[in-house]
């Protein structure tokens, strides 16, 4: 497992020091980028992803819990860790109190190897998600990353697909995606609507651990979803979704309709909806099959 | 349950146990329980003793308490030794005994301060370095505070993360009767089993599930 790593200190031995003990965190390799502001971190997280982000409390333009904050916008997943000389009662998180950070005291005894074994177990456990993750995620990570190659030559045959049920079910938005390690990627689509979403912004992200066709009837009345911004900016109120399941029973993404109207779904809506997801994972697992065969001699 | 924690941080051979009087065989360290059960059948006295019975010597324990202080009546917790209190939404000081490691956060929306809080406390009641046993009480309530449940989530994801990683053990309370089915299903993914509490005809019973070795039946016990 490689591993991104910002160190954020305002103090250049201080963060030298502190980018060297990271550098150690198994299993590796590990990409320390350090920086000395709150607007260096939020800069380099603005254009390259961190799976994890070790910053001291006091910085010249700000706190650690202003880079917290920053890495929460662009990466919601990573691991955000405050490795500070600061004092538990010091940290202000009156402006940040759904952030969540951990919290590592520098200077303590043990507190290096605290520090690196802390990141190690949550880097590997993934525990800042704001999300359920699935019990093989890394099994099912590597099964939709197989898919990927093979989006291109399925565009068209998933295109028709999404016609046909948009048509069928009267919905504003269809579409299918792919669900990767932090993203929800829609392969095609019907409607208007983003093609990249943070994954924790998804209804797919809660739908992959449900059995079945997941129906929720009223978005902005479920409790789940009703404080979701990314669904209420797009005016989405009704979501069916069935999930495309690969042939070694990996859940590699979703066939869906949303609407900007509550409405319910019939037995046999929801019977279609998961024939279209059927017939979607068969057209990608065809073009998959065939790129994997050997070239045949012509 | 998701075996997101199972295992994390490398397990050492400590067990944690809970004595004669509940029903409940050794835990191994790095677990994190969901106690589900409404306050009426005794989720806060059932807490106070998988805190504080059966410890070994060195154990800690570290008592989240989301709605207030314990009330005097939980002496268990609050006479019991080598014990810590978070605190939201008064100031700990005031309301417990002076033995009692106590810190305070100002409401049980702060996640963050929660966090940074537990972390305070943890240090200074594992001194010696001894096993931490972590209770929070409740989970309904962060959900009651926080408007966006997913904010709940990341606080329960990453705190049962990091009491996997200093292999504790974690003992998270819910009313499941005060959620929805979805909700409850995300609540659950991050443990690795559960107690659940309940009145039967004679009294409480509880039932464990999702770590080895526990009674699968329903089972009587003294709260």
């Amino acid at each position: 497992m490689s591993a991104t790593i910002l160190c954020v200190d305002g103090d250049a031995d201080r963060r030298a020091e502190t980018a060297e003990t990271l550098s150690s965190v198994a299993p590796g390799p590990t990409d320390v980028t350090a920086v000395g502001s709150v607007e260096g971190a939020r800069a380099t997280v603005a254009s390259t992803p961190v799976d994890c982000a070790v910053s001291e409390y006091d910085l010249p333009d700000g706190t650690g819990m202003d880079v917290a904050s920053a890495i929460r916008e662009h990466c919601p997943d990573a691991v955000c860790v405050l490795y500070t000389s600061a004092p538990h009662d010091e940290v202000d998180t009156s402006g940040a109190g759904e952030v969540i950070v951990e919290f590592v005291p520098r200077g303590s005894t043990g507190g290096e190897t605290e520090l690196v074994s802390l990141v190690e177990s949550l880097l590997r456990m993934r525990t800042h998600t704001a999300y359920p993750v699935p019990a093989d995620e890394s099994g099912r990570v590597a099964a939709v990353e197989a898919y990927r190659p093979v989006a291109d030559d399925a565009s068209a045959a998933l295109d028709r697909l999404t016609e046909m049920a948009a048509t069928h079910f009267g919905t504003s938005l269809t579409f299918v995606t792919f669900m990767f390690e932090h993203e929800q990627l829609m392969l095609e689509q019907v409607g208007e609507g983003p093609t990249l979403l943070p994954r924790e912004d998804t209804v797919c992200t809660y739908a992959l651990l449900e059995d079945g066709v997941v129906v929720i009837e009223d978005l902005q009345s479920d409790p789940l979803f009703a404080a979701n911004e990314a669904l209420g900016e797009a005016g989405l109120r009704f979501y069916a979704g069935t999930k495309l399941v690969s042939p070694g029973g990996h859940v590699i993404g979703t066939f869906c309709v949303m609407d900007e109207e509550p409405r319910t779904f019939s037995d046999a809506e929801r019977s279609m909806l998961a024939a279209f997801g059927e017939e979607a994972m068969e057209q990608l697992d065809l073009r998959r099959r065939l790129a994997d065969a050997p070239e045949v001699e012509r | 349950m998701s075996p997101a924690t199972s295992g994390a941080g490398g397990r050492t051979e400590h067990q944690f146990h809970f004595g004669a009087t509940l029903p409940i065989g050794p835990v191994p360290a790095g677990t994190n329980v969901l106690v589900e059960g409404a306050s009426v059948d005794g989720t806060d006295r059932l807490l106070d003793q998988l805190l504080t019975t059966g410890r070994s010597p060195g154990e800690a324990a570290v008592l989240v308490s989301t709605d207030g202080a314990p009330q005097p009546s939980r002496r268990q917790f609050r006479e019991a030794d080598n014990v810590g209190l978070v605190c939201c939404g008064v100031n700990a000081d005031e309301t417990v005994p002076d033995e009692v490691i106590a810190a305070s956060v100002a409401s049980p929306g702060d996640l963050t301060g929660i966090g940074i809080q537990f972390s305070k406390t943890a240090d200074a009641v594992s001194v010696g370095g001894g096993s931490v046993r972590v209770g929070v009480d409740s989970i309904s309530t962060l959900l009651m505070y926080v408007e966006d449940a997913r904010s709940v989530f990341r606080f329960v994801h990453a705190f049962t993360g990091r009491i996997a990683a200093m292999n504790g053990l974690g003992l998270f309370v819910v009313d499941p009767d005060a959620h929805d089915d979805r909700t409850m299903a995300m609540v659950r993914g991050p443990f690795d089993g559960r107690i659940q509490l309940r009145t039967g005809e004679s009294g409480p019973e509880l039932r464990a599930s999702g770590f080895g070795g526990q009674p699968s039946d329903w089972q009587p016990f003294d709260l």
